[in-house]
């Protein structure tokens, strides 16, 4: 099947004062229409960057790519305009703190119909129907009430449905979602989550879910991506990974989370911290704190990872090889 | 045992500095703080080794009147026939001490008061805030004529009032730098681990509130030599015959149009003493918040 | 007679007046923490649990005397902590210290770690002269950091290197009785679990009481002997912190035990979520039944007009529900036929 969202060797660099940062290196990964993809990784690992690359959200000349195809048109040779109309249309966004990316000064209601007006050149009648009716898909209570309340007037539950509502009020086929439930509580957490499930079935969008939360990440994900120091260094379908993860750090990742429904030990933790983006180790950059690294891990970087096609689970780490060549 | 061993951050980027010296980096890496800070030493060394560096001394008569610039005196002499160079270089030693001492009297007074309400509160708080808002009312030029209509005019005068005319300015800045400083985790640690209010002021609030106030003491170094030099102006400061640029200025007054470099040349130097200082000012507040400096 | 408890809370209200009030027409008064009893042993670990805002960092602030009690009683080691002098208080803030969530804003940024170490003990006078230096690399040493920390500055550290020197200031102190307000809920995954096993060891050493605030359910668990579920100022369960999860009988913790993922995909799917309606009542003038009525799935009347008390279910448990009997076939948290997973994963 063709993909709905296909990136290959994504390379972002900013251009700061102690010189260039490479906060995403060679990710390669697809989405297809209806599927969820979570990204997860640790803080600076460049998973939000990823995303603000396709968005055109980036400092001009910071990301460079050799293809990103979306819904079959190339992105990359998008200009200004054409990319704003697919944000928003097309492609819906849902940040982690709905108060910088919801205007204060507009209440909820105008935002959604200026959607509607701006995207789909709706009349001003027609829109406010579209908004009434996008806001009960989002579950807000009394929505017709809730359109001329301000973003502030909302509790982080609600804010962040309206912030869904915005998001999804195109039936956009991608959402890209940045760690939308962060900082909310478990409880209203769950909420959103089965929102943003709900929605997804009903319209059928692919999306990319982007998640510190491994738990949060194994509810939602049909397939997963892992990335380390810019780089996805495991993907595969959710299961997959988390029965039998190939590469040590993923391994180190679930075996570090807290389990509260087991009898286990302590969980085990990853020795020392992620490193400085700007003084990366020669070949992998996880080497440092992994248990299996060997003479072979800084000689090169680890073997680039397949994206599509067989086989879906994959890893970019020397033991893989070796595994293979063992069994 | 020891399992979870945690490296520190390596690499070039990390080196070992106090964020005072980072901050003191940033500052003389910034243009305007360089040229600010060359302006202002030279006006320092004038002023510093002035007897030496004068041609005349600053009261000496050594020709005649209202002489226009020329090679014998650059800057042309004054109504009574003094050297203006001399007199201008000699005047930087007054208005640099007038700079500093009447910011120190605004500045050791304002920050304890801000300092000791911000972090007392309560009724303390009631009772200095109030007494800001109510020298803040005036604006604090009209604050200083009334200090100097009291106590009569002299140059120390002068440095009392402008500097306590600034007063509720350092306060209320203060007192606002420790509202926010107050609540901080790593002030209300250093409660628990034991310290006294004292402490807990002079090491751990004050040495992480005082980034604004030496911004704006800076400036107002500049501020108050120009205030200085109009009340001097006005004939409330410095007395004839000092050599002090407000007075020069204003002894060159009534001849403007006949010797124009009598005026002319201290209202130079005050302007560029005052330039100085502001540039400088403009370089620490970038240094101290590296927010503002533009890209 | 039996020794008292290391640190012992009665019936403990902080409410805070609202003040301003134009923003709203009438004033009111938060009550953040709305009468709560617990008590600790030296040496264990009482984990506190609820959603944001539910008054978990008053309550520690309050037990360490950051925040002034409106009313009852904080007791350390049999005595009560308002009743006394000035100096004797002053003496038992030692006692009990603090380790904050935030590691960038808990650390004075203009003190190297040397001098932020060395501080207590020079104030409290627990070390002499040279004693003071050989103490402070004791405790970087303690806290897995190098020597060579104690001539830096914060901002020179991770987050989580940073949490290790609030870690280590804590300690400077010789305290009993440590509040842990999220002390991991900054940091990263592989970093938090770091952090855990450190306040463990630390524990097992030294033989430091924690009271850990969380609102990661795993994280809480791991740490705790015992846990209390906090909803609105007030503790609505509590029990022993290996079955607490297990055997929760108040419908706010099983709806939060159910909302709580699992980093496992096949039971993810196995799950039934007890979605709740609504948002967080506001701790402004809350409801006088159970606190949880409003949200509850199964409330009856009775939870709108009484408000339950915390009483025994069993040893070690106990749960502040008037149908605390029935929960769990009311709200049942894993699908029929779900495998009962206890034990280590494999
Ligand atoms: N505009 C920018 N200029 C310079 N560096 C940037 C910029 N945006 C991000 N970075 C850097 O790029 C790296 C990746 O950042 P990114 O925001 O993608 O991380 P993340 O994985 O989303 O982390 P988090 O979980 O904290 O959101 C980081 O090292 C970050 O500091
Ligand atoms: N100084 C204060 N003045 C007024 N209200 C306060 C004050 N401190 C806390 N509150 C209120 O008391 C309630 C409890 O706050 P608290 O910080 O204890 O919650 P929490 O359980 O720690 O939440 P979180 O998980 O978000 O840290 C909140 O409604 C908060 O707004
Ligand atoms: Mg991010
Ligand atoms: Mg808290």
């Amino acid at each position: 099947m063709s993909a709905l969202l296909s990136i290959r060797d994504l390379e972002v660099t900013f251009a700061t004062e102690a010189g260039p940062l490479p906060a995403v290196q060679g990710v390669s990964l697809d989405v297809a229409p209806g599927e969820t993809l979570a990204i997860v990784g640790e803080s600076g690992s460049g998973k939000s960057v990823t995303m603000l690359s396709l968005l055109g959200l980036l400092p001009a000349g910071a990301a460079r790519a050799r293809q990103v195809v979306f819904d079959g048109q190339d992105i990359t040779a998008l200009d200004e305009a054409r990319l704003r109309g697919l944000r928003g249309r097309e492609i819906g966004i849902v940040f982690q703190d709905p108060m910088t990316s919801l205007n204060p000064v507009l209440t909820v209601g105008r935002q959604l119909t200026e959607m509607f007006e701006l995207h789909q050149g709706l009349s001003r009648g027609a829109a406010r129907a579209a908004a009434v009716e996008t806001l009960s898909l989002v579950g807000m209570p009394s929505p017709k009430e809730r359109m001329a309340t301000y973003p502030h007037q909302l509790s982080g539950g609600m804010r962040q449905r309206a912030m869904i509502a915005i998001a999804v009020a195109c039936r956009p086929k991608l959402l890209i979602a940045d760690e939308p439930t962060t900082a909310l509580d478990v409880t209203i957490q769950a909420q959103i989550l089965d929102l943003i499930a709900r929605i997804q079935e009903e319209l059928g969008m692919g999306v990319i879910m982007i998640s510190h939360d491994l738990g949060v990440v194994a509810g939602v994900a049909d397939r997963i991506a892992v990335m380390y120091a810019g780089r996805i260094v495991e993907i595969g379908p959710i299961d997959a990974v988390f029965d039998a993860p190939r590469m040590p750090y993923t391994s180190g990742l679930l075996a570090s989370v807290p389990r509260y429904d087991l009898d286990a030990d302590m969980p085990r933790s990853i020795p020392g911290t992620p490193p400085d983006p700007l003084a990366r180790p020669s070949g992998c950059a996880f080497r440092p704190r992994c248990a299996e690294a060997r003479a072979a891990c800084a000689a090169s970087p680890p073997p680039a990872l397949r994206p599509a096609g067989p086989p879906p689970h994959e890893a970019a780490c020397i033991l893989v090889g070796e595994e293979r060549e063992r069994t | 045992m020891a399992t979870e061993t945690a490296e520190l951050p390596a690499g070039p980027a990390v080196a070992r500095r106090s964020p005072g010296r980072i901050a003191l980096r940033r500052f003389l890496r910034h243009r305007s703080a360089q040229v600010g800070l060359v302006l202002l030493t030279a006006w320092v060394v004038l002023a510093v080794f002035a007897p030496w560096i004068a041609p005349y001394e600053p009261n000496e008569l050594v020709s005649r009147a209202r002489q226009a610039p020329s090679a014998d005196h650059w800057l042309g002499t004054d109504h009574l026939g003094r050297d203006l160079l001399s007199r201008v270089i000699h005047g930087a030693r007054i208005s640099l001490v007038l700079g500093f001492v009447s910011v120190i009297f605004g500045l050791v007074p304002g920050a304890t008061l801000g300092l000791v309400a911000g972090y007392a509160g309560g009724r303390v708080d009631a009772v200095i805030s109030r007494l800001i808002d109510a020298m803040l009312a005036f604006p604090s030029i009209i604050l200083a004529l009334i200090i100097i209509a009291t106590l009569g005019p002299g140059i120390l005068n002068v440095m009392i009032a402008v500097g306590v005319a600034s007063v509720p300015e350092y306060a209320r800045l203060m007192r606002g730098q420790v509202l926010a400083a107050r609540t901080q985790p790593y002030v209300e640690a250093a409660w628990l681990v034991g310290n006294d209010p004292a402490r807990i002021m002079g090491r751990h609030i004050f040495p992480n509130a005082n980034g604004p106030l030496i911004v704006f003491a800076t400036l107002q170094v500049g501020n108050a030599i120009l205030v200085g030099a109009g009340l001097s102006f006005l004939g409330l400061g410095a007395q004839p015959p000092t050599a002090e640029w407000g007075l020069m200025s204003a002894e060159g007054r009534d001849v403007l149009a006949r010797a124009w470099w009598i005026s002319t040349f201290p209202g130079l130097a005050i302007l560029s003493v005052v330039v100085a200082f502001n540039l400088v000012g403009d370089g620490l507040r970038d240094a101290v918040d590296p927010r503002t400096r533009p890209a | 007679m039996t020794a008292p408890p290391l640190l012992e809370v009665a019936d403990l209200r902080l409410h805070f007046p609202l003040g301003g009030g134009f923003a709203f027409g009438r004033r009111g008064t938060v009550k953040a923490v709305d009468g709560v009893d617990f008590r600790l042993e030296a040496g264990r670990t009482l984990g506190l649990v609820g959603e944001s805002g539910c008054g978990k960092s008053t309550l520690g602030r309050a037990v360490v005397g950051l925040e002034t009690p409106t009313s009852g009683s904080v007791t350390l080691g049999g005595r009560n902590l308002a009743a006394r002098s000035r100096a004797e208080r002053d003496a038992d803030r030692r006692r009990m210290q603090m380790i904050f969530q935030d590691p960038f804003s808990s650390l004075n940024p203009r003190m190297t770690v040397g001098q932020t170490l060395a501080e207590p003990i020079r104030l409290h006078g627990l070390r002499e002269g040279p004693g003071v230096a050989a103490r402070v690399r004791e405790l970087l040493g303690l806290v897995d950091l190098p020597e060579g920390a104690r001539d830096r500055y914060p901002h020179e550290f991770s987050g989580g290197q940073r949490q290790r020197i609030g870690i280590a200031r804590a300690l400077a102190c010789e305290p009993e009785l440590v509040v842990c307000d999220e002390p991991v809920s900054a940091l990263d995954v592989s970093i938090q679990a770091q952090i855990m096993r450190l306040l463990k060891r630390l524990q097992d050493e030294l033989g430091v009481a924690y009271l850990f605030i969380g609102h990661e359910l795993g994280v809480v668990r791991q740490v705790s002997d015992e846990i209390a579920v906090m909803y609105l100022g007030q503790i609505v369960e509590r029990g022993a912190g290996r079955t607490l999860f297990r055997e929760a009988r108040h419908a706010y913790t099983r709806a939060l035990i159910s909302a709580a993922p699992i980093p496992d995909p096949r039971l993810e799917r196995l799950r039934r979520r007890i979605i709740l309606k609504g948002d967080p009542p506001s701790p402004i003038d809350p409801p006088s039944g159970c606190p949880f009525a409003g949200r509850c799935p199964v409330a009856i009347p009775r939870c709108h007009a009484e408000r339950p008390p915390l009483e025994r279910f069993g040893p070690d448990h106990a749960v502040a529900c008037w149908r605390a009997g029935e929960t769990p076939e009311l709200l049942p948290i894993l699908a029929q036929g779900a495998p009962a997973r206890d034990g280590t994963s494999g």
